[in-house]
């Protein structure tokens, strides 16, 4: 029973393999991604280039981009000794469960916007400073070296960076490398990029509208914006403080509640003390939800009952 | 084709009762679970963060058990001599590989399974709306796979070492996705006997990207046009891993 094999058959399958590989797949395959460079963060270069060559691009660039949160989420300040051993101890008494999610919730209500930083977030109004998170852009440029393809942190580096942190120029220069990416892949491979290129360059306009002190109409390619998919809270946010500038505090309101049903929980809280302090200002008259329909927002939203005041 | 599947089955069998097996699966699902630590780290990316390492995490734990396994598919037979059972029976060496690499291969695409249905689960739980791209990638991981398991059984079979056996079939998995950059770099370098060899290498080893559709999951326009000549390119590529399995199998004297 026992054949021996033939080496001939063993050159035929691998001839067929080969073969069908020159011939019909890698005409009909072209890789996506740019060739593997060198990271714009050097100290992470072996651990994304580890990314590039187990082909989990995707991944890495997750964790780079959790890694970019983290960043800019934490301060530039050194921290003192006993800040941080305090930070460490809550953070112990979290894991073991020896910390209520009660008193995780308390920490919340005492949210005020402003100088308060928690959950891995930051407030918008209290980092206005360009001197701060210098690296932003290294990390922002890092990510797209992996994924050229998430077109989100084109937009989320962007509004941070043009509008939290006042540095335009880096803003714009993230905005054209998504540019140059995509009209690269366009120019390579024919397919369709609309969507992500006239996002970015809606981004693009709002900056240099911004820059050239033309208010009124970086506004209104802000509202374009906030009115497309994936548009980061941090520009929904920053929309809602201009109206507040200028007064229109109920159109600031809309996009506050809109920030608050969205799935981002590290806006949750600011969100809530907006809503609350917009719904003190202005004397509201909206329509109470209908039966069933009374969510989070809304019972936030309702007005102040006669006599409950 | 009765021999073949009665091999298969008492292989898959042998693994679904393997400690090691279950472990792998169990670390899997563990890790899909955990997983969900790191969503909540992904601001207004959690979906896409589950999803990555989800896909990722099934894939990793799938060329882990296929490795280990395939390696010592009939290397602990032959160390231990109870192969001579099985072939002093009317089964030829053929069909015997054959059945033990289908198998194992059930084996691995059933826990493969069980971690999909997991991560798919959270997914859904997590409001991510299904289509067709998602079991289509976690086929052409699977296919990466069927490709390394056939790698793997030729190495066990050439170097008749278990390490050395893990050592060269990690270091393909990890040429396999480097293809592309052989390639790149086969066009720009201008000496001729480095572009031949990175010629050669491109096109002999197997090239993995052709079956990385997880990582391709944003990319504007994608069509996908090249998948089913992938996936007859993968089974090509492993029925020649395993014909040259075969060809080491029966030349072997035990």
């Amino acid at each position: 029973m026992n054949h021996r094999l033939s080496w001939l058959y063993v050159v035929l399958a691998f001839s067929l393999a080969i073969s069908f590989n020159i011939f019909v797949v890698s005409k009909r395959f072209s890789n996506p991604f740019p060739p593997a460079g060198v990271s714009p963060i050097s100290e992470y270069a072996v651990f994304d280039l580890a990314g590039i060559v187990t082909g989990t691009r995707r991944l890495f660039a997750d964790i780079a981009w959790i890694q970019l949160l983290q960043y800019y989420g934490q301060t530039d300040k050194p921290v003192g000794m006993e800040e941080e051993i305090e930070t460490s101890w809550d953070a112990t008494k979290f894991l073991f469960g020896l910390r209520l999610w009660r008193d995780e919730h308390e920490d919340e209500e005492q949210c005020d916007g402003h100088d308060c930083q928690h959950h891995g977030h930051r407030h918008i109004d209290d980092s206005k400073d360009p001197s701060r998170h210098k690296r932003l852009l290294s990390h922002c440029l890092r990510i797209v070296s992996l994924d050229p393809f998430f077109n989100y942190v084109y937009l989320y580096g962007a509004g941070a960076l043009a509008w939290n942190l006042e540095r335009t120029d880096e803003a714009v220069e993230l905005l054209k490398k998504g540019i140059s990416e995509l009209d690269a892949y366009h120019a390579n491979f024919g397919n369709d990029v609309n969507e992500p290129y006239w996002r970015i360059n809606l981004y693009l306009s709002a900056i240099l509208y911004r820059k050239s002190g033309e208010f009124l109409k970086m506004t209104e390619v802000l509202e374009k914006a906030v009115r497309l998919p994936e548009c980061p809270t941090i520009v929904k946010s920053i929309l809602a403080n201009i109206y507040q500038k200028d007064g229109k505090l109920a159109q600031s309101l809309q996009l506050w509640i809109d920030i608050y049903e969205s799935k981002d929980t590290s806006y949750h809280s600011h969100a809530a003390a907006k809503i609350t302090e917009l719904r003190n200002i202005i004397p509201l008259t909206l329509p109470s939800p209908r039966r069933g329909e009374d969510t989070k927002a809304g019972g936030l939203l309702s007005s102040p009952r006669r006599g409950e005041d | 084709m009765k021999n073949i599947l009665s091999i298969a089955r008492y292989t898959l069998v042998e693994n679904i009762r393997n400690k090691i097996f279950y472990v792998l699966v169990f670390f899997g699902i563990i890790i899909i679970a955990a997983s969900l630590l790191l969503v909540a780290l992904g601001g207004e990316q959690q979906i896409r963060v589950l999803l990555d390492f989800g896909l990722a995490a099934i894939e990793f734990f799938a060329l882990v058990t296929v490795c280990f396994a395939a390696v010592n598919l009939a290397l602990e037979e032959m160390q231990s001599k109870t192969i001579y059972l099985v072939l002093t029976r009317p089964v030829s060496r053929a069909h015997y590989l054959i059945g033990r690499y289908a198998g194992l291969l059930a084996a691995v695409y059933s826990g493969m399974f069980l971690m999909a249905l997991l991560h798919a689960g959270l997914l859904v739980f997590n409001g991510f709306e299904f289509n067709l791209r998602y079991p289509l990638a976690l086929l052409l991981s699977a296919e990466k796979i069927t490709i390394i398991g056939s790698v793997a059984l030729f190495f066990s079979l050439f170097s008749s070492s278990a390490i050395s056996s893990i050592s060269f079939t990690v270091f393909f998995w990890v040429l396999g996705h480097f293809s592309e950059e052989i390639r790149y770099l086969g066009n720009k370098v201008t000496y001729l006997v480095p572009k031949i060899v990175a010629k050669i290498a491109y096109y002999t080893i197997p090239n993995l990207q052709y079956f990385n559709l997880r990582d391709f999951w944003d990319v504007p326009g994608i069509t996908g046009g090249w998948i089913p000549a992938a996936i007859i390119y993968g089974m090509l590529y492993s029925v020649a891993c395993m014909t040259l399995s075969l060809w080491l199998f029966s030349n072997k004297e035990f």
